[in-house]
């Protein structure tokens, strides 16, 4: 995923990143449960008692030791706890690497604000667990991350790949790993660059979308690149897209 | 397609089988290869839409600002959300599954009450 090393153990827009994963807080426990904004960037709430124990406990375990349960969603979300009264829910969603604070509130047995019925009710009218605008907010805080990474990574991934031999690997953007191969066609007078990606963390090409491999494409040298079904010196693996381009001498950046 | 051509095999919707082997059957050539020269016929439908947009991307790269360069990149962020949910839809324990767990949890006095 999108994670670079430089980020690890900072917040980045609505997100604080950790090494295997980020944690979040959903729009409407923002709102309604921290008297936050909707929108509120995570470094705004990092003073809050539970957003303190958020990233103490889930830094580095997904999940607690209690499930609050039954829940009609059907969906595991996690006690967080913070002192005698102040508990939260967690919600890990792990294909997307993201764990979610998704409620908050004071536990008092039998008061009818208890943490936990109100847990229950949010789940009952579907609005315990993350939306898709929640979702579609990690989606555009990702592509910023990837973004701004590679815009500096790639042209230094692209000097590397001219003064290797073979093929040049790396991680762009923390999300795409990349083979680099440049080859001189010195009967044209032109370079060919071909580029093959895949996500960085493994896993299927699908959590790498086609604007990204072309913010790619265009970051290491703009011009009209075109797939291609192998590389220089070797098979495409099963998660791997390739693309070439080929420029005349001169035009390398 | 030749005969020396290597193949691989892909899941595709029932109906879409169908069809391709009929048309493929009607046309006395296999379904394989019809399938084949349909992808080919997309490329090339879709090649000066993606020239297009790496045009977009070395523009914004030229003129414009991260922040621009961000929104392309996130244009298909709400489409993207949308299949997010509908997989954690689909994650969703079935109640027999859950029954079974949640009793699990109850013994071993980690159950969270209403």
């Amino acid at each position: 995923m999108d994670r670079p090393t430089s980020l690890i153990g900072k917040t980045a827009g609505g997100a604080y990143i950790c090494t295997d994963w980020e944690l979040r807080v959903t729009a409407r426990c923002l709102d309604e449960d921290l008297n936050a904004s909707e929108n509120a960037d995570f470094d705004t709430i990092l003073g809050l008692e539970i957003v303190k124990a958020f990233v103490k406990d889930r830094a580095t375990q997904p999940t607690g030791s209690k499930r609050i349960n039954p829940l009609s969603s059907g969906q595991e979300v996690w006690r967080l706890g913070y002192g005698h009264d102040h508990r939260g829910a967690t919600f890990y969603d792990e294909d997307e690497a993201v764990i979610w604070l998704t409620a908050y509130g004071r536990h008092r047995s039998g008061a009818s604000d208890d943490f936990f019925p109100y847990c229950k009710q949010l789940d009952a009218e579907s609005r315990l667990l993350p939306t898709q605008q929640d979702i579609a907010r990690m989606y555009r805080d990702r592509d910023r991350r990837f973004v701004n990474a590679v815009t500096i990574e790639a042209p230094l991934a692209l000097k590397a790949a001219r003064e290797t031999e073979g093929e040049y690997c790396c991680t762009i953007g923390g999300e795409l790993g990349a083979g680099l191969a440049i080859e001189v066609i010195e009967e044209l007078e032109a370079t060919s660059i071909t580029v093959a990606f895949r996500p960085a963390a493994g896993g299927p090409l699908t959590t790498v979308t086609m604007e990204q491999g072309q913010v790619l494409l265009q970051s290491l040298t703009c011009g009209k690149w075109g797939m291609i079904g192998r590389m220089p010196s070797r098979d495409l693996e099963p998660d791997e897209v390739a693309f070439t381009i080929t420029l005349v001498a001169g035009e390398v950046a | 397609m030749s005969a020396t051509t290597s193949t691989r095999v892909v899941r595709v919707p029932e109906e879409t089988h169908n069809e391709a082997t009929q048309v493929a059957a009607l046309r006395q050539v296999q379904a394989g290869e019809l399938l084949a020269e349909a992808w080919r016929e997309y490329m090339e439908n879709h090649r000066k839409e993606f020239a297009a947009d790496l045009e977009q991307v070395a523009k914004l790269l030229r003129d414009g600002t991260l922040e621009q360069l961000a929104e392309f990149t996130s244009r298909n962020a709400d489409a993207r959300a949308a299949k997010a949910i509908e997989r954690l839809n689909s994650k969703r324990r079935s109640p027999d599954a859950r029954a079974e767990k949640d009793a699990t949890s109850e013994d071993s006095k980690e159950r969270i009450h209403a």
